[in-house]
This record gives C-alpha cells, sequence and structure tokens, in this order.
C-alpha cells in the first residue's frame, strides 16, 4: 500500500515531460522538434557519423526540412507525380547489402542509430522524388551549348588528366552534357528554392532550438 | 530511499526520451488553456485530433497532432507534454498559444486629404480577418508613410498602435498620423533631350498658378497629371515617341519645397499621314494604336492599317486597301504614311440566309454586323472583318444547340443584279447532325442535395450537348455549391457515345471538398449606432453554411442603412484547415452631420409685380429668379439609422422650411419606410395669389420590387391665400384659409435606364387622393393624377421620349359659401405650364379670371409631351426638337382637343407648342435650355389699371378690358430634362 502511494504520488509530482513541439513553421505548415532530431539521426546513418545534436546542426537539419516542404507543396500544386514506394525498397535493399552482411545486421544497426525502416524508407522515397522533381521541373529548360562542353573539357577534364590519357571530347561529350545538365539543373532548382524561401513565411521558434540533445 | 527519489523529481524537469511512452496506454488529454477555452470550436477539435483517450500513443500521432492543430490557423505555438500515469499509462497536455488576425484597421490624426482616411487604410495592405504578423505593421507603416511622401508630406509621422481583442482573436490596428504640412512643387530641374523650352514644360505640367505665379502644393495626383500634361504636349508637335520620366522629388526641408527631376526624351516628330483619301485627325488617331501606345513597332502599325481598312470598308468602300509605308528616320523626322486604295464605293443591297432550319431567319439577322442598306446605314454596313464575325457567330449559336459540325461560309456576290457598286452577300449555313445528351449522370453529390439546380441544368437529357452548356452547367453548379458553404468544391465530366452517333452520354464528376459553416458573426466599429440596428441585419447564424453570397447580402443591408462610410467583410482565417469560421463586419460610421448649401436661378416667363394692387403681366414677363438652399441633415438619429433633415430654400417666387424626420425599415420591413415632414412655405409660383402654407404628413413607402413603389400618405395643411389678383365679385370666396386633410397613395414604376437622362424603359406614376370633410377640409373633393413616360431608342445616338399626363379632381363636398361651379379651393387646383407644358410660362395654363386675366388652375388636366433627343456636339452637347400638347381645364367635361379658341374667355382647347433645347450633360443631369413657340397661345382680356381702379370700375360697371395674350414664345433654363 505504501509502496502504491508512494508510486502515485511519484506520478502526481513527475514534471510533465515534452514530447513534441512546433519547431519551425512555413505558412501554414509546421516542422516539429523530433522532426529535426529524426533528420538528425537519419543523416548521421546514411553518412556513418555519429549524431550531432549541437545547435547548427539541428539549423542545418531545420533547412533541409523546409526546403523539403518548398518542394512537397510545389508538387501537390502543380500535380507531379511522387515516386514509387517499389523504387524506394528497391534502394533500401541495395542500402541493405552495402552496409551490413545480413538482414537482422542492418536492423541492429538501425535501431542503435535510432531509425526505423518506415523512416528510412521514407527518407530514400523522399531523395527519389526530390530527384524527380528536378527531371521535370527544371531539367527540360536546361540547355547545354557545344560552348559549355568545350569549355568544361578544356577545364575540368583535361587538367585532371595525366597526359598521354587525355581522352577525346568526342568520346566525353555525353558525359560531360550528363553532368553540366545536372549541374545547371542543380542550380536551377537552388535559385527556386532561395526564391521560394524569400517568398514563404518562415519562421523559427528558437526555443526548440535551445533544447537539450536527445 | 523513495522519499530520496521524490524530491529528485520534483525538483527539476527530467530530460525526456519521448521514445519511453511510445505505445503506453492514452488515460487522458488535456489542454493548456482549457478545452472551453481553446480557439478552435471544441468539437471540432476533438474530431480532428488523431490522438485519443485508450489507446496506445504513437509519437506520429503525436506529430500529426501538431500539424493539424496548426494547420487550422488559429494557433501560432503548440507543445504536447505526457507525464506518467498508473503503471502503462500516460497522460497528455496539449500547450498552445493562439495566433492572431486583423481586424479593424483605421487611421486618426488631422489628416489634409488627398490622402484620404479610406486611400491610408488600404495603403496599408493589412486585410480584415488575414492572420496578423508583426512585420506586416512595419511594413504597413512603411507603405502609409511612402504615400503621405507621395502626396507632399514629408515630415509625417506614422505610429501603430495595437489593440488584442480575445473575440475572435483579433488586433485591431490605428495609425496614428501627424502629416505635418504638404510641400510644393519648386523649379523642376529637366535632363535629356526635350527639344522644348523649359517655360513651355512647366507650363505643360500645370505644377504652376500662373496667375499667382505660385508653385502647387505637391499631389499624387498632380505628379501624375503634370506627367500626363508634358506627354500630350508632346503629342500635340507629333512627338509620338516621347518620354517623360519622373526621376526624383528632392526635398528641402528648411524651404518645404519638392524638386522634381525629369527626364524627358522628346523623340523623332513621327508624321501618321493618310494617302489617297482623306481621313480626319480624329479617326486616324483611333485607328492606329501608335497614338496610345507612344510607340512605333511594325504590330501596332499592321494593326493601325487593318483597323483603317475596315473602317473604310464599313463606309462603302468594300474593295479599299491599305498599306503603310515607314520612311527611315531622317534629321529627327519620321513619317508613315498609309496609303489608302478606297476603290469605287459600294452598297450593300441584299443579305440573304440559307440552309437554316434549326432557327429562323430573323433569330440569325439579330446577331449579325452586316447590315444591308437602310435609313440607318447608307451605304450598308459591310466588310471582311464584320462578315468573319458574323460567320463565327452564327456558327458559334449553332455549336451551342447542338451542331458541332455546322459550317458557315459568306459568298459575297459584286454589281448585283447588274447593278454596278450594288454588293449582295450570302449565308449559307450546314447544319450538321445535332448532338443530344441522351444520359446525364451526376456522381460526387453526397452532401448537398441538387435537386433545386437539376432543371436549371443546360445539359439535361434530350436537350443539345454542346461545350458552352456543359460550361455553363459548371458554373451553375459550382455555383450552387460556394453559395451552399462548399469552397473548394470542383467538377469535371466526361462524355461517350450514346445508341447512336448523335446520342452523347454525359458524366458530370463533382468533388465537394470540406464544407465550411459559420461559427459566429463578429461585429466591429460601432460608435454611435445601437446594435441591435445591425443584428436586425445579420441574417447568418452559427452552424449556416457559409455562403459568400449570404454575406454580400448582409453586407449590401448594412450599406442601405445609410449610416455607414464604409463596411468591411470577411471571413477570418480563410486559409487554415477548419469547418467553422468566424465571419466578420467591419463598419465605418459615416459623418452623422452634413451640411449642404446650394445656389441656383430660374429664367423664364416668371417675372412680374407680386404687389397687392398690381395687375400688370397676368401672363408673366421676363424674370430671373436667383434662388439659394441650405440644407443640414442628421443621420442616425438615436443610433437607430433615422434621419432629421432640416431644408430651406429661399427665393424670389418661394420661401419654404421643411423638417422631416425619417425612419427607415419601419416595424422591422426592411422595404417600408417612414416620413414624418413639417412645411412652411410661402410662395408666389401661381401668379395670381401669394399662399401661404403649413402642412403636416406622414408618409410610408414601400418597394414592392426594384421597379415599382408606393407611398401612401397623409397630409393636412392650412394655406392662407392673399394678393389675389381675381374679379372683386370672387375675392369673398377665394381668400378664406383653405384647410386640407388629404390621404393619398401613389404608385411609381420606374424601368427607366438612367433616371437622370433616360434613353430606353419607362415611367408610370399613379396619383390617387381623397380629402373628405372627415379629414378636417373644407372642401370635400378627390385628386386623380396619372402619368405615363416612354423612352425609345432609335438607332445607336436618337431616343424618342413621350410623356402624357391625365388629373382631375372631382369636388363632391362644396363648402357652403363657395363657388358652386369652381368649388376646389384655388391651392389646390392643377396648375401647369413651364417643364411640363412649354407652350406655357409657369403656372400659366388653364382658365384665367375674366376681369384680370391672371390664371385660376382647373379641375382636369391633359397634357402630351413628346420629344426627340439627339447628340450635337461631341459627348455632352445634346439638343432635343419638341411638341407639346395640352391645357388645364375648367372640369372634366371641358376636356376638348379643340385647336381653336373660340373667345377670349374660352380656355378649354388644346394648345400646342414645338420648340428646340440644348442640353448639357454634368454629373448631376443635363443643363437645359428650351425654346417654344406656343402658336395657338390663348387670348384674355387683362386690366390696364391697378386692383384699386378694377374694385371701382367693377362697382360702376365700367371697366374697360385690355387685350393681352400669353407670349408666343417662351423660354426655359433649368437643370434635369424636361421629363
Amino acid at each position: 500500500m505504501r509502496l502504491i502511494l508512494i508510486t502515485m504520488l511519484l506520478a502526481a509530482t513527475c514534471p510533465a515531460e515534452l514530447l513534441d513541439r512546433v519547431a519551425v513553421t512555413i505558412a501554414n505548415q509546421v516542422i516539429t522538434q523530433n522532426e529535426i532530431t529524426d533528420e538528425i539521426r537519419m543523416n548521421a546513418f546514411l553518412n556513418s557519423e555519429p549524431a550531432d545534436f549541437s545547435q547548427k546542426s539541428k539549423q542545418a537539419a531545420a533547412d533541409r526540412l523546409i526546403e523539403q516542404k518548398l518542394i512537397y507543396r510545389e508538387m501537390e500544386m502543380g500535380r507531379y507525380p511522387p515516386a514509387s514506394s517499389q523504387e524506394a525498397n528497391g534502394m533500401m535493399d541495395k542500402l541493405e547489402k552495402t552496409r551490413a552482411r545480413s538482414q537482422g545486421e542492418f536492423e541492429k544497426a538501425m535501431k542503435a542509430a535510432g531509425v526505423t525502416v518506415d523512416q528510412l524508407r521514407d527518407h530514400l522515397l523522399w531523395g527519389l522524388t526530390l530527384s524527380n522533381f528536378i527531371d521535370l521541373r527544371f531539367r527540360p529548360g536546361v540547355q547545354v551549348t557545344r560552348k559549355d562542353v568545350q569549355e568544361y573539357y578544356q577545364n575540368k577534364i583535361l587538367p585532371s588528366t595525366k597526359p598521354g590519357e587525355k581522352p577525346n571530347l568526342a568520346d566525353v561529350r555525353a558525359q560531360i552534357e550528363q553532368t553540366l545538365t545536372a549541374e545547371l539543373s542543380d542550380k536551377q532548382l537552388d535559385e527556386w528554392l532561395k526564391d521560394a524561401k524569400s517568398r514563404a513565411h518562415i519562421e523559427y521558434h528558437k526555443e526548440a532550438f535551445e533544447a537539450p540533445a536527445q | 530511499m523513495a522519499f530520496a527519489v521524490l524530491f529528485a523529481i520534483g525538483t527539476g524537469v527530467l530530460s525526456a526520451d519521448p521514445q519511453q511512452y511510445e505505445g503506453r496506454t492514452i488515460t487522458a488529454i488535456e489542454f493548456d488553456p482549457p478545452l472551453q477555452r481553446q480557439a478552435v470550436d471544441p468539437a471540432e477539435l476533438q474530431s480532428i485530433l488523431p490522438l485519443k483517450v485508450h489507446t496506445p500513443l504513437h509519437l506520429s500521432d503525436v506529430r500529426k497532432t501538431i500539424e493539424r492543430l496548426y494547420s487550422t490557423g488559429r494557433y501560432q505555438d503548440i507543445q504536447i507534454e505526457a507525464q506518467p500515469s498508473g503503471s502503462d499509462g500516460v497522460s497528455i497536455l496539449i500547450k498552445t498559444k493562439n495566433s492572431w488576425f486583423i481586424g479593424r484597421v483605421s487611421v486618426d490624426g488631422k489628416i489634409a486629404e488627398p490622402p484620404n482616411e479610406g486611400q491610408l487604410v488600404n495603403a496599408s495592405r493589412l486585410d480584415l480577418g488575414q492572420p496578423f504578423n508583426q512585420s506586416d505593421v512595419q511594413a504597413a507603416q512603411s507603405k502609409i508613410t511612402h504615400l503621405l511622401v507621395q502626396n507632399g508630406f514629408y515630415e509625417s509621422t506614422v505610429n501603430p498602435s495595437l489593440e488584442y481583442s480575445d473575440v475572435a482573436q483579433q488586433v485591431n490596428i490605428t495609425f496614428h498620423i501627424r502629416t505635418g504640412q504638404r510641400a510644393r512643387f519648386w523649379v523642376p530641374v529637366i535632363t535629356g533631350d526635350p527639344q522644348l523650352p523649359e517655360p513651355k514644360i512647366i507650363r505643360a505640367t500645370h505644377w504652376k498658378e500662373f496667375l499667382r505665379n505660385k508653385w502647387r502644393p505637391i499631389t499624387l495626383a498632380r505628379v501624375r497629371q503634370g506627367l500626363d500634361g508634358v506627354r500630350s504636349r508632346f503629342q500635340k508637335s507629333d512627338r509620338l515617341l516621347a518620354t517623360v520620366e519622373l526621376k526624383a522629388l528632392d526635398y528641402d526641408a528648411a524651404n518645404r519645397r519638392a524638386t522634381p527631376h525629369l527626364d524627358i526624351q522628346a523623340g523623332p516628330v513621327v508624321t501618321i499621314k493618310p494617302v489617297g483619301a482623306k481621313v480626319k485627325r480624329k479617326v486616324l488617331e483611333q485607328n492606329v494604336p501608335v497614338f496610345q501606345e507612344h510607340t512605333v513597332d511594325p504590330d501596332l502599325l499592321e494593326e493601325g492599317r487593318r483597323n483603317l481598312q475596315e473602317e473604310f470598308q464599313s463606309k462603302g468602300y468594300f474593295e479599299a486597301a491599305v498599306e503603310y509605308k515607314q520612311e527611315p528616320p531622317l534629321k529627327e523626322k519620321e513619317e508613315i504614311d498609309y496609303v489608302i486604295t478606297p476603290g469605287e464605293r459600294h452598297r450593300f443591297v441584299k443579305l440573304t440566309i440559307e440552309g437554316n432550319k434549326y432557327f429562323t431567319t430573323d433569330a440569325i439577322r439579330e446577331r449579325l454586323f452586316l447590315q444591308p442598306k437602310s435609313f440607318q446605314f447608307r451605304h450598308g454596313r459591310y466588310s471582311e472583318a464584320f462578315t468573319r464575325r458574323d460567320e463565327q457567330s452564327i456558327a458559334n449559336l449553332y455549336k451551342s444547340n447542338g451542331f458541332r459540325d455546322v459550317v458557315v461560309t459568306a459568298e459575297t456576290q459584286d454589281d448585283y443584279l447588274g447593278k454596278k457598286g450594288d454588293v449582295a452577300v450570302t449565308l449559307k449555313i450546314v447544319e450538321g447532325p445535332q448532338y443530344i445528351v441522351s444520359n446525364l449522370k451526376i456522381t460526387g453529390n453526397h452532401l448537398l442535395d441538387l435537386k433545386g439546380i437539376l432543371p436549371t441544368l443546360s445539359s439535361a437529357e434530350d436537350q443539345p450537348f454542346s461545350d458552352f452548356n456543359v460550361a455553363t452547367d459548371r458554373d451553375s453548379i459550382l455555383t450552387y455549391y460556394f453559395e451552399n458553404g462548399f469552397p473548394n468544391a470542383s467538377f469535371e465530366y466526361s462524355t461517350s457515345a450514346g445508341a447512336n452517333p448523335r446520342l452523347v452520354n454525359l458524366e458530370f464528376r463533382i468533388t465537394e471538398g470540406n464544407r465550411q459553416y459559420v461559427r459566429q458573426v463578429i461585429t466591429s466599429g460601432l460608435v454611435h449606432t445601437r446594435p441591435q440596428l445591425v443584428d436586425k441585419n445579420i441574417t447568418l447564424s452559427p452552424g449556416d453554411p457559409l455562403s459568400p453570397v449570404a454575406m454580400s447580402e448582409i453586407q449590401k443591408r448594412l450599406y442601405d442603412l445609410g449610416v455607414f462610410a464604409r463596411v468591411d467583410m470577411a471571413v477570418q482565417n480563410p486559409e487554415g484547415n477548419l469547418e467553422r469560421k468566424y465571419v466578420i463586419y467591419n463598419m465605418q460610421e459615416a459623418h452623422r452631420f452634413s451640411v449642404t448649401a446650394g445656389f441656383g436661378a430660374q429664367l423664364a416667363n416668371i417675372g412680374g409685380s407680386n404687389a397687392a394692387d398690381s395687375l400688370s403681366n397676368p401672363a408673366g414677363t421676363t424674370g430671373f429668379s436667383p434662388r439659394v438652399s441650405l440644407d443640414v441633415t442628421r443621420m442616425n438619429v438615436f443610433g437607430l439609422g433615422r434621419t432629421v433633415r432640416f431644408s430651406s430654400r429661399y427665393s424670389s417666387l418661394d420661401t419654404r422650411g421643411l423638417v422631416d424626420y425619417l425612419w427607415p425599415k419601419i416595424f422591422g420591413r426592411p422595404k417600408l419606410d417612414a416620413k414624418f415632414s413639417v412645411l412652411f412655405d410661402d410662395s408666389h409660383d401661381v401668379r395670381t395669389f401669394a399662399a401661404r402654407r403649413e402642412e403636416a404628413s406622414f408618409q410610408l413607402t414601400d418597394r414592392f420590387s426594384k421597379s415599382l413603389t408606393a407611398f401612401l400618405r397623409f397630409t393636412y395643411r392650412n394655406v392662407n391665400v392673399s394678393n389675389l389678383k381675381i374679379a372683386p365679385e370672387l375675392l369673398p370666396l377665394f381668400s378664406q384659409a383653405v384647410r386640407v386633410g388629404i390621404l393619398s397613395v401613389n404608385f411609381a414604376q420606374d424601368r427607366r435606364d438612367d433616371p437622370t437622362d433616360a434613353h430606353k424603359g419607362m415611367y408610370n406614376t399613379l396619383e390617387l387622393g381623397i380629402a373628405p370633410k372627415q379629414f378636417g377640409s373644407s372642401t370635400g373633393f378627390a385628386s386623380v393624377l396619372a402619368r405615363n413616360a416612354t423612352y425609345h431608342p432609335i438607332g445607336k445616338k436618337l431616343v424618342l421620349a413621350r410623356q402624357t399626363s391625365f388629373g382631375v379632381e372631382p369636388a363632391f363636398s362644396v363648402q357652403p359659401n363657395a363657388d358652386p361651379n369652381d368649388p376646389i379651393p384655388l391651392p389646390e387646383r392643377f396648375y401647369a405650364g413651364g417643364a411640363s407644358m412649354r407652350g406655357f410660362p409657369e403656372n400659366q395654363a388653364g382658365p384665367r379670371d375674366l376681369s384680370t386675366g391672371f390664371p385660376l388652375g382647373g379641375s382636369a388636366l391633359f397634357i402630351n409631351n413628346t420629344e426627340l433627343r439627339f447628340p450635337l456636339f461631341g459627348e455632352n452637347i445634346g439638343g432635343v426638337i419638341f411638341h407639346d400638347f395640352g391645357n388645364v381645364f375648367d372640369r372634366l367635361s371641358d376636356l376638348s382637343f379643340r385647336v381653336h379658341q373660340r373667345n377670349p374667355q374660352d380656355f378649354n382647347y388644346m394648345v400646342h407648342a414645338v420648340g428646340f433645347g440644348i442640353r448639357y450633360k454634368t454629373p448631376i443631369g443635363p443643363v437645359r435650355v428650351d425654346l417654344a413657340d406656343s402658336v395657338n397661345s390663348p387670348r384674355f382680356n387683362g386690366f390696364g389699371g391697378t386692383y384699386q381702379q378694377l374694385v371701382q370700375c367693377a362697382i360702376n360697371n365700367t371697366c374697360v378690358a385690355a387685350p393681352q395674350r400669353v407670349s408666343r414664345f417662351q423660354f426655359f433654363f433649368s437643370i434635369g430634362q424636361a421629363f
């Protein structure tokens, strides 16, 4: 009886613990503190690094999530098709094979990093979605000229190859075009994101960034 | 030991690992603030939360809870805390911080217009009902300051103050403004290549008052007008490409003036001239868009070419060809010639329509631009553009009725029937099959019953199928959804072939989206107005579907009260993901006092001495009557939307004081208004007598519909007449005070397009009155006066207007000492003349006293006015030719259409007048000058001496009549059409 009373008293006097809170708002969308924490853990797991919960790291994670929200909103408004779960599952299998010898070992590593299977799948799906978005939204508008290819060949390819091993332009043209297209698309994405952020009303709730690391 | 642990927990917050609560059973969900004080309606709040008591806690649900709560828009911060409960339970605490929304935005301070208060509030861009952010206030402050600077207030200060209200989480923002003094313009600094001397540029800006040699105060409108003035100056000298840019307005605080820096590039002189045919400058400017666009480019020149070609074709030069030649610029001169080859002038003589079975030829013709020659179009109206337009127009008509394969072609035949220059056009229609809707299926309408709208759909079964009909139905259905609280409804359709190729199965798929409801209607801005006056007009209640139409209807009703200068309405938090929303009305009360002073004049045959003894000019003489008026109005009396108005008027003919008390929407009836009036009037507008009138009346006005209004009025008046200019033996009869208590009903039906200057429609009035002795009348009589006016447009510019008036006043209860032949008291009789009948001066029509010749009025009236109205010079000066005929008669039995006067004692015949008038359009109606020739104006006998002399000679029966005649020529000067 005494034990029960003490337990009840303990419970009654236990201060409430924070489960989650608003960390960033973008118009009528929200990023919670736990989302940021999960993003840090996911990033650390994929990079095989220890998770860093410093304020700077939280800010960087929040920025990544803000970009994600802006892109998702743009995709919804423009009715861009999302990536398929099958593709994400395929990527997960590849990742499992490169990171662990067995599924059990992979799951153990995920658990140690604080990452769940669903979270990992969602993250990989997001990566594929982002790639699709860039392809559909920006790539069609990118034009790589002969001059661009020539300059890249002169300034990037030739200096990094040994004399005698220099490849012909014709042989590497397709590769250069692909690289340049990707770079230009990324540049356009960056510009679009910069513009979208300036137009969106983004507010950081600093209490969420000052909270102790978990 | 246990005590020590307890102590440790009690002193601080343990750092939480949320995962430890994953899967625990939720035992309670609390809110801070408590549920009943939450920003979202408690019932709705419970329905949107994924967290439920007695279910396992998942952190993903915690996140979803935060996301959903935030998406409602009513919170700016949310945090969820957990506390262990029992051995395996957890109690949840949801802590929220409300967000705020923009409420009333106002400005105060001594503000010299421009800008006015409304413009300053609009400049803030703080919209009612939108989410409030502190940063928006700073931005608004900058925008208001910018507007003030643009209007010359360089030393203004703008300080915002915020008032937070928990009612609907509104922030009321007031900007306290000190404008300081307005700066004036100073000598402009002109750079660039103006090609004009500086004094001419300055003159074109009108920034300097040249009479007083003083620079004007700066306003935004003046700056813009100044720049436009300089541009127009260049346009007049054919520098069509001139650019005038205001680079800066540099303010000199010490002298309170600002120096405009103008950069002017005059550009070349661009001469655009027609070659090969004469074209008026105005027509050239209308057709060649280079003049409006201030640039020369091939697209504009080509458009000018097409426009000129169509212009010539529409005037009968059906083969007209126009080309343009642009010479290269030479020494700042550019020449563009439009080379016009008009060709022979043709006449479009015949238009035939063939192949039409579904539509009649008349139904097709009324839609066409092509018109064969007629009175209105002497050469007919034809051009290639018109032909193409008509082909398209007929095709569209057929397509919208299910004939989607219709083909319409025009064939033009020159030298029709061998006559050179005659053109005939045949429009050949191949209708093709008509596609019919064999089956209409509507899906997706789960929440809203469409029974009310189905009968109105164009794409019903067995009706023609067309994209046009589907588009119309889409609009009807979506409007129906919007009106019933579904702002996000969407519509798609698909078709499939029916049993045979001409039959179409149609499916409408509706996605309803969430329905929105009214949470509460919030009003603000009432200072003097009583809330119950506003509440009566709020027809939306909590729980009603959120209908923009109902909201607009309420806004209109609030404006109709006449007490608000501005009524803003909004749905609060429109982007928030919530079913129930606040509807906000913010009102700004109008100034309650208004004073209007006016002056005017009447110039007509209204002159002549009013002295009691003078019998000169019984038919009036040229007179000028200046008039001043003063009206003081106090609106929103008692805060109930009522009005007290004092009107006064003073002229040489009339002194009047009138007090009205207006009570709109009496007895809660929205279309029923009441008015109490007390009048004092001392007038001499009928030359026969002076009348002092004291009158009180009560009137009810009921608006049955937009065009039909009824008035029920009871009037009691006491009229004392003096200075009577009638035969001495009649004096005792007519000099008694007249008491009248009259109950009248008046119907007015107004279907004119413009009451101040009608071009089509009609206007009818019928007034019925009864004045029995029981109402206090000294003589019992009835009164009927009916008017019918119609307006008919002839072509685009002419209007034929006519009005017929008929009135009769039978007496049924005669005063013992009244004249049994003429029982109606003098002031109560019909008088006509002036605007009502231009053959007579004011109030001069009808019977006259046989001794003095002064008008006596009558108890029957018939007048007809006909006018042909037409434009004379430009847009503002018009002309009329008119014919008025009619008269006032002794009694109904004396009404006659005879045109000859039998003798100087006979006045019961029709007087005819013809004439001409000028109308000058002003914002308050046309200024009118009419000149009339009354071809058979009456002759009568007057008296050459004074009244005393008349009395003397009447005793001795030695009076000598002075034959006179109402002047044939009448002129009138006034405001407003004659009818």
